[in-house]
């Protein structure tokens, strides 16, 4: 009789353990699942607001790069960036995001981090969350400007001296 | 009694443990097999057939920043693809690799995916990678004054196998004629000091690991042309100037002057005809980044995104 109650006890004991495992198997399922989907969610978001940027600075018609390109000396444009709530930010400094090549450029990055004047953290948010183009001659002045996504944001571009300067308007 | 259900679950417990330490192993080892990076090679490569079939679509294409190294030190770049070497010949491998991953994943030659364009044929380019050679290889062995030559690049392109059945060379250019594409580049009308080299790489500077394809002009632009005005000289004039002569890059050489012209003619060895399509290419090369070479490309667009 004691012995049929072990057995059944252990029965119970090895039920439980084996449903703990399943549960536990089946959190970390869900953990990854919901890892995945958190990804793929935010990594959408994010390669819409890198091809949004790669449109406002380097690839229509009336992009930055092309806006510059076409800068006579001492001649001036203004323009309306939309779409978007990043920043766009100038890197004359040392250190730049990679796609500067060395070379003065300007970047749309999402977050600006460098009120504390820590470039290296600006330059590694732009690599990473950012798109940029090389202008050789841009002006050495710190440009920082913010992006909305629903009221345009006129920018200032003109050529001087050679060189180009952005400033908000 | 107690002490059987303790270590019925304690053995459990093991098993769980166990599961879940190798399951994190497996992992590591996924990463660590550099997935990710195959998956962006392979999604950039779908994104261009599916932009021959379907040219509304983009492409999904990212430059690569890659640093090669002698030390293991890399200033200029943040967090690149670092490889080290030991020899010019392993730098030589390195670029050969890139600049056949580029071919590939552009689809060989084989595939249009810029379209056509209404009245100009315009030059598209993909900077497939961007490298940077660290100061620390003038330390190796045959580099001399800080630059590496391309000319022994494209020699070592001849001399080893892309696959069983052709060389890198043979991949890239469809030849091993190196004489051959000296002698193009000789002859090239923008070099005027007539020198068959293909260059060098300076250490310590950005090169773009680049291509090219030139789009064909919609067919209707080019009936209405010739019943319109008389096809010949309306046809040169859309064409870019040097066009007809078969080189990639003579228009940008023009425009920038002579300086740019006796590198930029080594380009023009490097233009290759389409594999059953009217498109020219250009075979992957290195150019320096932002360099008068590369502003001599004159690419109408960038097709890869930084």
């Amino acid at each position: 009789m004691t012995n049929k109650i072990k057995k059944i006890k252990n029965k119970k004991g090895m039920l439980l353990a084996e449903e703990t495992l399943k549960t536990v198997i089946a959190v970390i399922v869900i953990v990854f699942l919901v890892y995945f989907l958190v990804n793929l969610y935010f990594g959408k978001l994010k390669n819409d607001a890198l091809k949004s940027s790669e449109r406002l600075l380097i690839s229509s018609d009336q992009s930055i790069k092309n806006i510059i390109g076409s800068l006579k000396e001492g001649e001036s444009k203004s323009m309306a960036l939309q779409e978007i709530n990043w920043n766009l930010l100038s890197f004359t400094e040392q250190e730049k995001p990679n796609a500067c090549a060395g070379k003065n450029c300007l970047c749309i990055c999402d977050e600006v981090l460098w009120e504390n004047s820590e470039n290296a953290r600006q330059t590694n948010e732009c690599n990473k969350n950012g798109v940029c183009t090389i202008v050789s001659n841009l002006k050495n002045e710190k440009v920082n400007i913010g992006l909305q996504k629903d009221f345009a944001t006129e920018i200032s571009i003109s050529k001087q001296n050679k060189e180009v300067s952005i400033t908000k308007k | 009694m107690k002490n059987q259900r303790a270590e019925l679950s304690t053995q459990q417990i093991v098993l769980m443990i166990i599961l879940i330490a190798s399951f994190l192993v497996i992992f590591f080892f996924l990463l660590r097999l550099g997935i990710g990076e195959k998956s962006e090679e392979q999604l950039c490569y779908n994104s261009v057939l599916q932009k021959s079939l379907f040219p509304k679509t983009s492409l999904q294409c990212y430059r690569n920043y890659i640093c090669i190294t002698k030390d293991g030190s890399c200033e200029e770049l943040i967090k690149p693809e670092k490889i080290k070497v030991k020899s010019l010949n392993e730098t030589y491998k390195i670029l050969a690799e890139e600049m056949a991953k580029c071919w590939w994943t552009f689809g060989e030659g084989k595939v249009d995916y810029v379209g056509k364009d209404y009245f100009f044929k315009d030059k598209y380019c993909s900077i497939c990678s961007q490298i940077y050679f660290d100061d620390s290889l003038e330390n190796l062995e045959g580099v001399e004054d800080k630059k590496i030559s391309k000319d022994e690049l494209y020699d070592y392109l001849i001399k080893n196998d892309y696959s069983k059945d052709q060389t890198y060379s043979q991949y890239l250019l469809g030849t091993n004629d190196l004489g051959g594409l000296k002698k193009q580049i000789i002859e090239n009308e923008n070099n005027a000091e007539k020198i068959g080299t293909f260059g060098e790489i300076e250490i310590g500077k950005q090169y773009f690991n680049v291509m090219g394809i030139i789009s064909e002009r919609t067919n209707a632009v080019e009936i209405g042309i010739g019943v319109g005005v008389g096809v010949a000289g309306v046809v040169v004039a859309l064409t870019p100037v040097g066009w007809v002569g078969g080189a990639i890059i003579v228009v940008g050489s023009a425009a920038l002057g002579g300086g740019a012209g006796i590198g930029v003619s080594e380009i023009a060895a490097l233009t290759t005809g389409g594999q059953g399509i009217d498109n020219e290419f250009m075979a992957p090369t290195l150019v320096e980044a932002e360099s008068d070479k590369f502003k001599a490309l004159n690419c109408y667009e960038i097709l890869t995104y930084t």
